[in-house]
């Protein structure tokens, strides 16, 4: 199987320690994969772009870059013999010359990773060192995303709002989609696990999962990062993996905050089971 | 970039180019020595025939290249001595000159079996020190803070290795920088020929007027830069096979190789500068200033 498998989700949902466990479980070492030396690089970074197209990525417009991204990814899909697995947190989107960013032609499925929203907004606050309350209304945007004067290591890239990013990959039509809940990867691991191992075409033995689960645990991951960084933490974080737990939002927002992100996203939030709430 | 009806000669990257068009950024060649690289407009077809290898906007066969520009142009650069350049109706020329000084001068200087390298370099009192490292990690804001502190810049973006027997040197490119507009309200050399590198882009095409190198300078050091979330400066000196993979990686373009060039005779030239070459790599906390790292780096190297 060739082609490129996606890792989507928005920002701060588990894609990166869904990552950590496909390394893993890939690897199957007989120690944790280094978080630094993840195969599973993000599908913006710009060095993988101007390797792909020959130039430099900030001697392009915006909508040159935009217009090559598709290529270099058909690109990348026909010179891997073997499945190429690249994190997104685009949302999946025309371009405005028409075509998909991502190309199904050369797409073998995604993975889309879905996290409560509320505790989304918490956990993206600190992790770009903006306040909650910014981050709500950036999260209820539709022209939310992350586009620099000065380029940084990644390129631009575009989020939607929240409620738009999930249904743009959860809806598209293009390609299979395999969507896993963050909560689900906390509370019935082996399980939502192993079924995503199946999706992606890989191992799915028992032994195997486990340790692959072991392996990328929160515990594991975050000892990591505290012994030698993690390249793919902001500057404006302290630290990539903060605390890693669902429900957080109980204790951390306020009743008029939680009232507005399911105002905007309550009929998302209700379709993947976050409305309404549990009671603990 | 239309042809200016007359053969003008000009040096960069220690190359003497003849081109038939005005290359402004170029500094005119003033001896007599024979022309290396011509330079010229014509057409140049779609597609490469023999093509052995290439990317998304590239083509390569052996001994030549082909980039690809759509509403730029197309370059052809054949046996390290010539380019041909088929500017798209309305081009403009500063968009042609861009991509003519980045992949297309990086592909040539591959042919005629050099090394360029992705970095900037500035001379020093003990040669030349270059810095190296991925998009963004400021290789041509540290040359431009270095030459605002009284440093000639030797290169920006390519720069090219000349593995000269007594050590391999840093050879000067061309004498401007590119820099982005915070970096030149902090450092750059600022004056009227200051503009952008092109149309719709953030960058700045910044003339050196002065403080440009004249000659090759011996290498003292490479740094290779990164960025790290702490708050304090990590050095170490990079060597053994882990030298030469960083060298390798700091190869500009190094996928135009294969299928152009002889592929093994450049992992030779790239062991043999490896060799000798002083290496560091510098770990600089994302929170420190430009000048701050500055400092940091000229203490380490004038040491």
């Amino acid at each position: 199987m060739s082609g490129i498998l996606w890792i989507a989700s928005y920002p701060k949902s588990g894609n990166t320690w869904f990552r950590a466990f496909l390394e893993n479980l890939r690897r199957d070492a007989g120690q944790p994969v280094d978080i630094n030396d993840f195969q599973s690089v993000p599908a913006n970074r710009r060095r993988m772009f101007d390797d792909a197209t020959g130039v430099e990525s900030t001697d392009l417009t915006a909508e040159e870059i935009a217009h090559l991204r598709p290529r270099v990814y058909r690109y990348i899909a026909e010179n891997s013999p073997e499945t190429v697995f690249l994190k997104i947190h685009d949302a999946y989107t025309e371009l405005p010359g028409g075509g998909p960013l991502i190309p199904p032609d050369a797409t073998v499925g995604a993975v889309y990773i879905i996290r409560n929203p509320l505790d989304v907004a918490i956990s993206l606050s600190h992790h770009v060192g903006k306040p909650l309350d910014l981050k709500i209304a950036s999260m209820a945007s539709s022209d939310s995303g992350v586009s620099s004067e000065v380029p940084d290591e990644h390129l631009d890239h575009q989020f939607l709002s929240w409620s738009e990013h999930v249904l743009s990959w959860v809806d598209q039509q293009a390609f299979p989609v395999h969507v896993i809940r963050y909560e689900d990867m906390q509370e019935r691991p082996f399980e939502t696990f192993t079924a995503a191992a199946r999706f992606c075409g890989l191992p799915c033995d028992p032994d195997r999962v486990q340790r692959a689960i072991h392996h990328s645990s929160f515990e594991t991951l975050e000892k990591q990062e505290r012994e030698s960084g993690f390249r793919e933490r902001p500057a404006t974080a302290a630290s990539f993996f903060r605390q890693g737990k669902a429900g957080a939002w109980r204790e951390v927002l306020s009743p008029s905050q939680v009232a507005l992100i399911v105002e905007a996203h309550g009929t998302v939030m209700r379709r993947f089971g976050y409305l309404p709430f549990c009671v603990p | 970039m239309p042809p200016c009806g007359e053969n003008l000669v000009y040096r960069a990257h220690g190359l003497v180019i003849l081109s038939d068009a005005a290359l402004p950024e170029l500094k005119m060649c003033g001896d007599d020595a024979p022309p290396q690289v011509r330079i010229a407009a014509g057409p140049v077809t779609q597609g490469l025939p023999g093509r052995t290898g290439g990317g998304v906007l590239y083509d390569v066969s052996p001994g030549k290249f082909l980039l690809q520009m759509e509403g730029v142009a197309r370059y052809l650069v054949s046996d390290g001595c010539g380019i041909t350049i088929d500017a798209a109706p309305g081009a403009d020329a500063d968009s042609v000159r861009l991509f003519l000084w980045g992949s297309v001068f990086g592909a040539l200087l591959h042919q005629r079996g050099g090394l360029p390298l992705h970095a900037s370099a500035i001379e020093t009192p003990k040669g030349a020190v270059l810095f190296a490292g991925g998009s963004s990690r400021g290789k041509s804001a540290l040359a431009a803070a270095f030459h605002a502190r009284g440093y000639r810049v030797i290169a920006d973006e390519i720069c090219a290795i000349n593995p000269a027997s007594a050590g391999a040197e840093a050879v000067p490119a061309i004498p401007r920088l590119l820099l982005w507009p915070d970096v030149i309200d902090q450092y750059g050399p600022c004056g009227p020929n200051v503009r952008p590198a092109r149309a719709n882009i953030g960058k700045y095409h910044v003339p050196l007027e002065t403080g440009f190198a004249a000659s090759p300078s011996p290498i003292h050091a490479v740094y290779l830069l990164v960025v790290n979330n702490g708050n304090e400066y990590g050095i170490s000196t990079v060597s053994g096979l882990d030298k030469f993979a960083r060298l390798t990686d700091l190869v500009f373009r190094w996928q135009f190789l294969s299928g152009m060039c002889d592929v093994s005779e450049h992992f030779q030239r790239v062991a043999a500068v490896a060799r000798d070459m002083r290496m560091r790599r510098l770990e600089r906390p994302a929170s420190r200033s430009l000048q701050q790292t500055a400092d940091f780096l000229e203490k380490d190297f004038m040491r």
